[in-house]
């Protein structure tokens, strides 16, 4: 029989908030992280709006507890407030109690620090604080992190562009099955920084408004920043601890589109293999699925490609969906993550998210995002999807327990 | 559980494994700076050169090397492809990096930031393939290949694949091995021995396996464990503990190479973990052959097979030769950045 996999503590921080609570509280009112950078220095900011955290880096260093005076990288900040909160909400007093490992996905790392260092190193190869430099590898912040943590087992780092964090809470939940962890704390970390901003406007896929996921009209996606942790435990560390889970993952698939680095396939063919093995790698068929929590980003190219593979997964019933990175922003290695801790939060608060923005139906398709927020409606499942560059698509399902 | 090597290719500093015989050359950067740098092949004889012309070294490395892996198994599209990067496509960071600070983030060309995603080599060998299957890229400093082996060990033993691509890949350009000097990772100075033989210098390279978990009667060796340490752990008992659990003795490992970084070994890292072997266990080292970087383990997994497979053992490969028996059981021990360390069981 296969092991089952719970959650018992989740984390994140984002636009919308800094905390579970905060950003409970935001999709609930139907807030919207999303508006001209405050921090983020750049001379787009009047003209492309971004979803920040509205944090600057010391008051990030005060809510995760450490020192301001090493420079950490935003990357590390956000992921060290996101982890720990989901190990405080997992009530984990010793993490080395049981084979304890952390799965961090990031796709930019210290990048904000590189954009530093670089200013002053490409005129002048001796110039240039290493210290900012040294923060630019993605096991970076995995490794502040683990640190932070105090964990002394496996930490690994995984970069498959956007779909970062879901593939890490995949591997997370393969790695406890397969009895080489207990428990694993998987999400994802990214900050904004130039090089992504100026990267997704280079290929002309940034809205200069508000996004509007799944619309008709719509025109781009808003980047945002954030992280996002879970906590996952065997059953049998469930048994030991008597733990309360929060929810049980109970579905996972990864696919790869094939189709264009930049570009979703027509028929969204990843995405429907994704969605398609996440349900036959467990007991959860598509009629059993309450919510979609939709990669949704805005971009022509995603919404319709992922539209087109959700008809074909789900046919005339397509089950409520929405998109929350219409909140969030696209938190890129971080959206798995943040997404996972916004799923189970709507099985645990019986909520179905609304997609804001959304005004004209897209002639494509059939359906169309909630809204408005549903209350009271009995979430048992949710589906949640990850979508990258390359092709790199994940999906995943959380369960209500 | 066990898997097979079916089919292995590397692109690195040192070459073919028939012409390792020699230390590869050494290059300069501002004519100080040592560093290794591929042996890389004819591409146009190998992919289109239509693709050739939109590809950056590192994936002209990557991606061919995987390709003639996947020729060497006899496999034409893998069940999943995986893939680890220290550094990821540094050249395509550095030119997207330099260029938005050069022209205050205007005209822009997307290009390299396209490709400056480390899962770019992943992506686009599937793409080439039209490979659907399992895809994933691990990243950065620590355990990223090992992470990657381990991600195929578990899609093999859940019978989810039967021929996983699995490879690392990092790049070295001129501004990062500025950077890495001026970090004192390696140093500038001639060697004070001129008996001492150095792998301190930055290296790159790329290693493809197709690993298999059933045998096709060609394999190369069989990785028959592996296992990432973190440095809070003991260093001798984790190394105890790793050959008590495959049921193997330290007297039934006839070769075992490390990833020193001199061929002095009577310090830092290794000193205290050869002397847990016999005299007779012949030791080897492989980074004077391919430098040092984040996914180096590949090159060593690569050569570690090779020695298997043909039996034969580099002479430059040594660096203390003390049995000529068959080589049946090797172990490969590497100090990786970022706290931890790793070590395979491969077998014959």
């Amino acid at each position: 029989m296969t092991i089952k996999i719970f959650v018992t503590g989740t984390g994140i921080i984002s636009a919308i908030g800094n905390n579970e609570r905060e950003v409970l509280e935001s999709v609930k009112t139907g807030k919207s992280g999303i508006g001209i950078s405050k921090l983020l220095q750049t001379i787009y900011s009047k003209e492309i709006p971004v979803g920040e955290v509205q944090c600057n880096n010391k008051e990030l260093s005060d809510l995760a507890k450490i020192s301001n005076k090493l420079p950490n990288s935003r990357t590390s900040l956000l992921g060290i407030i996101a982890a720990k909160e989901a190990v405080l909400n997992a009530g984990i007093k010793d993490i080395n109690e049981y084979r304890t490992g952390l799965i961090s996905a990031t796709t930019i790392g210290g990048m904000d620090k590189s954009e530093h260092f670089y200013r002053n190193f490409r005129k002048d190869k001796t110039k240039g604080k290493l210290r900012y430099i040294s923060t630019h590898d993605c096991g970076e912040s995995t490794q502040k992190i683990a640190k932070e943590l105090n964990i002394h087992g496996f930490y690994t780092t995984i970069n498959t562009a956007c779909s970062s964090s879901a593939n890490a809470v995949m591997l997370g939940a393969r790695l406890i099955r397969n009895g080489f962890a207990d428990r694993i704390i998987a999400g994802g970390t990214d900050a904004l920084c130039l090089f992504t901003l100026n990267g997704f406007n280079s290929l002309m896929i940034l809205d200069h408004n508000l996004c509007k996921p799944f619309d008709e009209t719509r025109n781009g996606l808003n980047i945002g920043e954030g992280a996002g942790y879970i906590v996952m435990e065997s059953e049998d560390c469930i048994k030991k601890s008597g733990k309360l889970p929060l929810a049980e993952l109970t579905g996972y698939g990864n696919a790869c589109d094939a189709y264009h680095q930049t570009a979703s396939s027509p028929e969204g063919e990843g995405a429907y293999l994704a969605m398609s093995k996440a349900f036959a790698s467990g007991d959860i068929k598509p009629e059993m699925i309450d919510y979609i929590n939709a990669h949704g980003t805005g971009t022509t190219n995603n919404d319709l490609s992922e539209g087109i593979a959700l008809q074909r997964i789900f046919g005339n019933n397509v089950p409520y969906f929405s998109s929350t990175k219409s909140a969030t922003g696209h938190t890129l290695g971080a959206s798995g993550g943040i997404q996972a801790v916004l799923s189970i939060m709507a099985i645990r608060n019986k909520i179905i998210f609304q997609s804001l923005n959304f005004n004209q139906q897209m002639k494509e398709l059939t359906i169309c995002p909630v809204q408005q927020r549903i209350d009271n409606f009995n979430v048992k499942h949710v589906l949640s999807n990850s979508f990258g560059f390359g092709g790199n698509n994940t999906s995943l399902i959380f369960s209500a327990v | 559980m066990e898997i097979f090597i079916k089919g292995t290719n590397s692109i690195s500093p040192a070459g073919n494994f028939g012409n390792i015989t020699h230390v590869p050359e050494i290059k300069f950067i501002d004519g100080l700076l040592k560093y290794y740098s591929c042996v890389e092949p004819v591409y146009k004889e190998i992919i289109n050169p239509v693709l050739l012309r939109r590809m950056s070294r590192t994936m002209k490395i990557s991606i061919v090397s995987a390709m003639l892996c996947l020729k060497d198994a006899g496999v034409e599209i893998p069940d999943a492809i995986i893939a680890g990067t220290g550094m990821g496509c540094v050249e395509d960071s550095d030119k997207f990096l330099s260029l938005l600070i050069e022209n205050e983030e205007r005209m822009l060309n997307p290009t390299p930031f396209i490709y400056s995603t480390h899962n770019t080599i992943s992506s686009q060998i599937a793409i080439m393939l039209k490979c659907h299957g399992y895809n994933s890229t691990y990243a950065g400093r620590g355990a990223c290949f090992e992470t990657s082996i381990l991600d195929a060990l578990m899609l093999l033993s859940d019978g989810n694949a039967s021929n996983v691509l699995v490879g690392a890949y990092d790049e070295l350009i001129a501004n990062q091995i500025r950077i890495l000097y001026r970090m004192g990772l390696f140093r500038e100075t001639k060697e004070s021995n001129s008996n001492e033989i150095s792998g301190n210098h930055p290296g790159e390279g790329a290693a493809f396996f197709v690993l298999s978990a059933k045998p096709s009667g060609k394999d190369y060796a069989k990785i028959s464990g592996m296992s990432v340490f973190s440095e809070n752990e003991p260093l001798s008992e984790s190394i105890t503990g790793f050959l008590k659990k495959h049921f193997i003795s330290f007297e039934n490992i006839n070769s075992v190479m490390f990833g020193n970084l001199h061929n002095n070994i009577q310090s830092g890292f290794y000193k205290k973990i050869v002397t847990l072997f016999p005299a007779f266990t012949n030791l080897l080292w492989f980074k004077h052959l391919c430098g040092e970087y984040m996914t180096s383990s590949a090159f060593a997994l690569w050569l570690g097979a090779n020695c298997l497979k043909t039996q034969q053992i580099p002479e430059i490969a040594f660096l203390r030769k003390t049995n000529n028996l068959p080589a049946k059981n090797m172990l490969i021990i590497n100090n990786l950045s970022g706290n931890q360390f790793a070590i395979f069981l491969l077998t014959k």
